[in-house]
């Protein structure tokens, strides 16, 4: 059996309580699309996107969305500043991210009261050498 | 007085394994995965889907194709090593009424993933069913 290895973890929380002025700063929000990343010593491969989407259903009376692809990974949010609610994710191929700190920085980045935070491991089963080619390994 | 409050949205994720390299390595093929899929489940996108292709990080990563597309409050994402058959997908929805099943076996089918761990996180509540503001 081929050699395996994990490959990352994944952060999800949902936070309430924040302030409606905070998830609704564009500037703000688009600034943290650039600095926690960097903080977190992940190297983002794209500009930071951030779009404000208005009122979808009785749900969701609206936010800002942001996104920023991450070498292998990326760092996400939805906000609903109307419900003091946003929802993120932060993933990394950095198994050995600080992940205590880095839920404290998530949080307090969005000035959370409180929130559900979920930690995904990720690609358990990962390949730790390339895969050979097919031809080569019915030759083999 | 405790607020009213609702469930809202999912977050699939799935560990694909197997998946032919040809495929992974296919800019075209997977940009159309970005675009129609989330047409076909029925959700609209709010931007255009990204693709980015990146070399060599580490041993652990010799190259990798990564795609996000934004959609209504949610997104569509994955990250793909071709030479270890490897896709890390997300697919992450808060709109109702979407078969999750359904989601799995077309994001399963789309990267021909031979090998699959899955898991879906049901999200929020959401922190009221009416305007805090309100």
């Amino acid at each position: 059996m081929s050699p395996v290895e994990q490959f990352g973890v994944h952060i999800m929380i949902d936070g309430y309580g924040a302030d409606e002025a905070l998830l609704s700063d564009a500037v703000y929000l688009r600034g943290l699309l650039h600095t926690l990343p960097a903080e977190m010593r992940m190297h983002a491969i794209c500009e930071p996107q951030l779009v404000e989407v208005g009122p979808m259903n009785p749900k969701d009376p609206g936010g800002l969305s942001g996104f920023v692809m991450i070498a292998e990974s990326h760092f996400s949010f939805h906000t609903f500043p109307k419900r003091g609610f946003v929802t993120m994710d932060l993933y990394t191929c950095q198994c050995g991210l600080d992940r205590p700190w880095a839920v404290s920085r998530l949080k307090s980045a969005f000035g959370l009261t409180d929130a559900d935070v979920f930690i995904q491991e990720r690609g358990m089963r990962y390949p730790a050498e390339d895969l050979k080619p097919a031809a080569a390994r019915a030759a083999a | 007085m405790t607020m009213p409050v609702e469930q809202s949205g999912f977050h699939i994720i799935i560990e694909g394994y197997g998946a032919p390299r040809q495929l992974l390595s296919n800019c075209v093929y997977l940009y159309t995965v970005l675009e129609d899929l989330p047409k076909v489940i029925g959700i609209g996108a709010v931007t255009e889907p990204q693709l980015i292709e990146s070399g060599a990080f580490s041993a652990a990563n010799p190259g990798s194709l990564s795609g996000f597309v934004m959609n209504a409050e949610s997104h569509f994402s994955f990250h793909a090593v071709p030479a270890r058959g490897y896709v890390a997908i997300d697919f992450y929805t808060r709109q109702d009424g979407i078969d999750r099943q359904s989601v799995i076996g077309l994001l399963v089918s789309s990267f021909a993933l031979k090998d699959a761990g899955v898991s879906v996180q049901n999200c929020g509540p959401l922190a009221s069913a009416q305007l805090l503001a309100a």
